[in-house]
């Protein structure tokens, strides 16, 4: 067999998946053969060098936020109560949803726009967004971009009586995404933690030019009635 | 009569004593197929709301590890091609090289040991997602293939194949010249 035929072989004999005379036969040519064995020491030193790419760690508590989200997120699909409807989208989804659009407010680098449950709407002030204590309800974030935008940062900051849900605690939260050409909806699962009023504060970020989205939320007392039937029920 | 929180707080229990200890490996594969934290963490967490009202199914899987590989894998892929469509983006795939360059400058990297990690990252990153995916799982993280044919669901000469093709796609794109060497630029 020629060294090209030898070499077709490398892979499977890495792979363990080489017969034991096949493999003998492999080894005898490689003892003899300089130029094969410095194939095999090549494909050797790729696949240890994939094996030590780096992994950026998740961030802390990710695997324990992640367990709360899915099954808050199976608690909501069982809810009896249709709006008390936690969304089965995860949070961080950075892959917006992208829409059409792609109207421009003069001067600025990003018209903003929010939906809530409804059509869209220009901002002109911060609408009003209530729930009851306990209850998940999706505010949706809609942000027009005049062309596709790497490197946007993205931040939230919660009034102390929400949380977006599977972030327990955290009334601050920023990352970094994309953003597509048009319309990119991001969505929250807002939990009303306890009663009160707030405002949810968005900010949008990207080379050096930034721009404000709020919200005001309002958390009522739940609903004693349905609290009731649910008590009754277990 | 059935105590809805006390089963609600048993089952959460117990989806999360079964999948608890493969989440790192989850997150770990997932950062492979999408080299990205977040989308890393995205998909895994999709992952789980996803298998949560599948607590019975799970439970009865004799290997989970593969198992889970084969879910999040499926849900990478489709994720993927869904949000090609939905964006409308076109991702760049790799060009055709213009001739096969045998012993080429990712060659001599690797001859003499000086292949960088950001080098073979970029060329990594050049697979597409189903070439991605599966020298992550194969070569990287050491599933068998054996274990591939039931975790991407293809017959094994098939998946002998697909893993040549990718494996030739990264060594041809390795074995180019590196764009910021000047001095390899003919004049």
């Amino acid at each position: 067999m020629s060294c090209t035929n030898h070499q077709d072989l490398f892979d499977e004999y890495l792979d363990g998946d080489l017969g034991e005379s096949q493999s003998a036969q492999l080894l005898s040519h490689i003892e003899a053969c300089g130029a094969c064995q410095t194939k095999l020491e090549q494909l050797l030193v790729l696949r240890n060098a994939l094996r030590q790419m780096p992994v950026e760690p998740a961030r802390a508590g990710f695997a324990q936020a992640a367990l709360r989200q899915a099954r808050l997120a199976h608690a909501a699909e069982k809810s009896p109560n249709p709006q008390a409807t936690g969304s089965r989208e995860p949070f961080f989804r950075h892959w917006f949803v992208a829409g059409f659009g792609g109207a421009m407010a003069a001067g600025l680098a990003l018209w903003a726009v929010f939906t809530l449950i409804g059509p869209v709407q220009p901002i002109s002030e911060p609408p009003m967004f209530k729930l009851a204590v306990l209850e998940t309800r999706d505010v949706n974030l809609a942000i027009n971009v005049p062309e596709d935008m790497d490197g946007v940062t993205l931040t939230v900051e919660l009034p102390e009586n929400f949380e977006i849900s599977g972030y327990h605690g955290k009334q601050q939260l920023a990352w970094q995404t994309r953003l597509k050409k048009g319309r990119n909806v991001l969505t929250l699962p807002v939990v009303a933690m306890k009663q009160g009023q707030g405002q949810l504060v968005a900010r949008v970020a990207h080379n050096q030019k930034s721009k404000l989205l709020r919200v005001n939320l309002q958390a009522n007392p739940a609903d004693k009635t349905s609290l009731m039937a649910i008590d009754l029920k277990a | 009569m059935v105590n809805l929180w006390s089963n609600s707080a048993y089952n959460k229990n117990r989806f999360e004593n079964l999948v608890s200890p493969h989440i790192d490996h989850l997150y770990r594969l997932s950062y492979r197929f999408t080299g990205s934290r977040e989308d890393s963490e995205d998909l895994v967490q999709d992952l789980l709301v996803k298998l949560y009202p599948r607590l019975e199914e799970i439970e009865a899987i004799e290997k989970l590890k593969p198992w889970l590989a084969q879910v999040l894998y499926r849900l990478f892929i489709d994720r993927t091609r869904q949000h090609k469509r939905s964006v409308l983006s076109v991702v760049e795939d790799s060009m055709e090289p213009d001739s096969q360059l045998d012993g080429g400058a990712g060659t001599e990297e690797l001859a003499a040991g000086t292949l960088t990690r950001e080098r073979l990252q970029e060329s990594f990153a050049v697979l597409n997602e189903d070439q991605r995916a599966l020298l992550s799982l194969h070569d990287i993280e050491g599933y068998t293939l054996a274990e591939l044919v039931d975790v991407l669901d293809v017959p094994l000469g098939t998946l002998k194949s697909r893993l040549n093709r990718s494996r030739a796609k990264l060594r041809e794109h390795l074995s180019r010249e590196p764009f910021v060497e000047n001095q390899r630029v003919n004049r």
